[in-house]
């Protein structure tokens, strides 16, 4: 197990430009997490989102567009953190339970954006802010309130909508606790197969991305306010009727022959 | 479709997503484009109308003097996309604006940073410095360097354009941006203080191997028309170093949004695919190969282009620095 936290902020001047960096062994390094450019690809960054996905068998929880309280730019404009956390694929239970945990928390009272914004400061070194890298990596075994108190809903009923299909949606309150739900209930074995791939983008939840990047980058599940639909899209199912479809048409053409074939 | 690459380079909070925002609505309510539609896609479209309205709300304002950065920095690489074509038809050309984050252009910038730069201004034909005018003309320049960082901008354009890797024409457009209290002034210290200023990356750009390749031009752009620099007030950062905070005013209780010359860019990178366009047999093709085919085939679309274009705008603000051959 060797997790890894990093952090992306920017400091007041115009020299601190967003930087992603790390802490460890008491030095700060910049660097950024794998896999960065593919997730940044399928959500917009300025804005809240979650993107849980798997690289070379780690796993990788970025959230992205925390706003600060207090914390602003040289133009007044408040700065914005970025978390990245990573671990062997051994732990994606608890990146599910985080993941889940933030996204509730984002429809409720925002209490972890507060405790990483408390995480986060100010300070005089090259990238004008330091952070407190322990604190959140140890979100990963706090317990999850949030989760208990607003997802009233049972492992049963879970497994009951459970849909295998990738599915994408309108980012809405009840689209955010289904998708919740189900990183909290599914089996492990579920996530597992998904996690078996080499690369892969599981969760998608951010402010404006076409529906068109969720497909391409073989979203499991995608979340975006320029989904048009509330409810979920099944994307399987379009790629099933389109299979379904061809197969009906070399079927008739096949049948044509034969009837041109008997008749002569 | 065939595609144009623009890249824009830029301080952040400087303007550059507001700059396509007024471009793009003022070429919508320009009724003599009446012949062409600029189309942006799903993703531009939703984060434009976001900042046109952070736009406007800036007239909303009680306050005397407020700040003005905008409300999102660019922390990556974005893209904005927009379908350019005639009225009432599909688009037949793809513009491409990719903003980059200042930090790509740092000598400390990460390898991948780098590539990705390095790669998308090869490709670009378009090139878009914009400039935040009040560091460029307040406290004599001197936050310029601080901000504006001119000399990482020549180093960058040092490394990537030369003689052997420049074979066909580019447009470099300058856009000072925030640049209303200058233009109101009526004084011309804003275009030469941009030649003294930027007099590195210009003498590149007009250096021997270049010079008949590269066209730059100066289109100072007013992206709200009726807010104007207030006042500057220097504050201490975490290293104890002066960091200047602008701070912006409405011209008066009354004032509304009036982009002015927004539009200019996109006329004058128009105007230089025109000319290309015109003058075919004079270049190898390379990455302008896509203008054959785009104006070649439809005389409608040329026409309207060509009076699109027409109306660049010439005098002591709009300048042409070097290489008119091309417009």
């Amino acid at each position: 197990m060797n997790r890894k936290v990093y952090i992306q902020s920017a400091g007041f001047s115009p020299d601190q430009d967003y930087t992603w960096i790390t802490y460890e062994g008491g030095l700060y390094k910049q660097e950024k997490p794998d896999y960065l450019y593919e997730m940044n690809y399928i959500v917009q960054s300025e804005a809240f989102s979650v993107v849980l996905a798997c690289h070379k068998k780690n796993i990788i929880l970025l959230v992205t567009g925390l706003k600060t309280k207090d914390r602003k730019d040289y133009h007044g404009r408040s700065i914005r953190n970025s978390i990245a956390w990573v671990s062997s694929y051994e732990e994606q239970k608890k990146f599910r339970e985080l993941a889940a945990e933030i996204i509730i928390d984002s429809i409720t009272e925002k209490k972890i954006w507060d405790y990483i914004d408390d995480a986060v400061k100010d300070a005089g070194n090259t990238w004008g802010y330091e952070v407190d890298s322990q604190k959140l990596i140890d979100l990963l075994d706090k317990e999850k309130v949030e989760i208990k108190n607003n997802i009233p809903v049972t492992y049963e009923e879970i497994r009951k909508k459970y849909c295998k299909n990738n599915r994408i949606a309108k980012n809405n309150p009840f689209r955010l606790k289904e998708l919740a739900c189900e990183l909290i209930y599914c089996d492990d074995k579920i996530f597992g197969n998904i996690l078996k791939r080499n690369s892969s983008i599981i969760i998608a939840v951010t402010d404006k991305k076409s529906k068109d990047k969720f497909i391409e980058k073989n979203v499991f599940r995608g979340l975006s306010n320029l989904v048009d639909s509330d409810d979920w899209i099944d994307l399987s199912q379009n790629k099933n009727n389109y299979i379904l479809l061809i197969l009906l048409l070399g079927i008739i053409i096949i049948l044509f022959f034969v009837i041109k074939i008997l008749r002569s | 479709m065939n595609e144009v690459n623009i890249c824009m380079f830029g301080p952040r909070g400087v303007g550059k997503t507001s700059l396509l925002t007024t471009m793009y609505e003022q070429f919508e309510n320009d009724i003599s484009n009446a012949k062409l539609q600029l189309t942006p896609d799903l993703e531009s479209a939703s984060i434009l109308q976001e900042r046109l309205a952070d736009l406007k709300s800036l007239f909303a304002t009680d306050e005397v003097f407020f700040q003005a950065g905008g409300l999102l920095a660019t922390e990556n690489v974005n893209i904005f996309n927009f379908g350019l074509g005639k009225l009432g038809e599909k688009p037949t050309l793809k513009l491409k604006f990719i903003d980059f984050p200042g930090r790509y252009l740092d000598s400390n910038a990460d390898k991948d940073d780098k590539e990705t730069v390095n790669k998308f201004v090869s490709q670009s034909q378009g090139v878009l410095i914009a400039i935040h005018a009040p560091a460029l003309m307040e406290k004599q320049g001197k936050f310029n360097d601080d901000i504006n960082r001119p000399m990482q901008i020549a180093d960058f354009f040092k490394n990537n354009y030369t003689k052997d890797t420049i074979k066909q024409p580019r447009l470099i457009i300058l856009a000072p941006i925030k640049c209303e209290k200058y233009i109101h002034n009526n004084s011309t210290d804003l275009i030469d203080n941009i030649k003294r200023e930027y007099k590195r990356l210009l003498d590149l750009f007009n250096s021997e191997g270049l010079m008949d390749k590269i066209t730059v031009v100066i289109t100072p752009v007013q992206t709200t028309g009726n807010i104007v620099l207030g006042k500057v007030e220097v504050v201490k950062d975490t290293k104890d170093r002066n960091v200047p905070q602008f701070y912006f005013t409405k011209n008066n209780s009354c004032a509304v949004y009036a982009p002015k010359d927004s539009e200019q860019p996109l006329r004058y990178l128009l105007r230089f695919f025109l000319k290309l366009h015109l003058s075919s047999q004079e270049n190898c093709w390379g990455i302008f190969s896509f203008i054959r085919t785009w104006l070649g085939l439809d005389k409608h679309l040329r026409d309207a282009i060509t009076k699109f274009a027409s109306a660049c705008k010439r005098d002591k603000f709009f300048v042409v620095l070097q290489c008119e051959r091309w417009l």
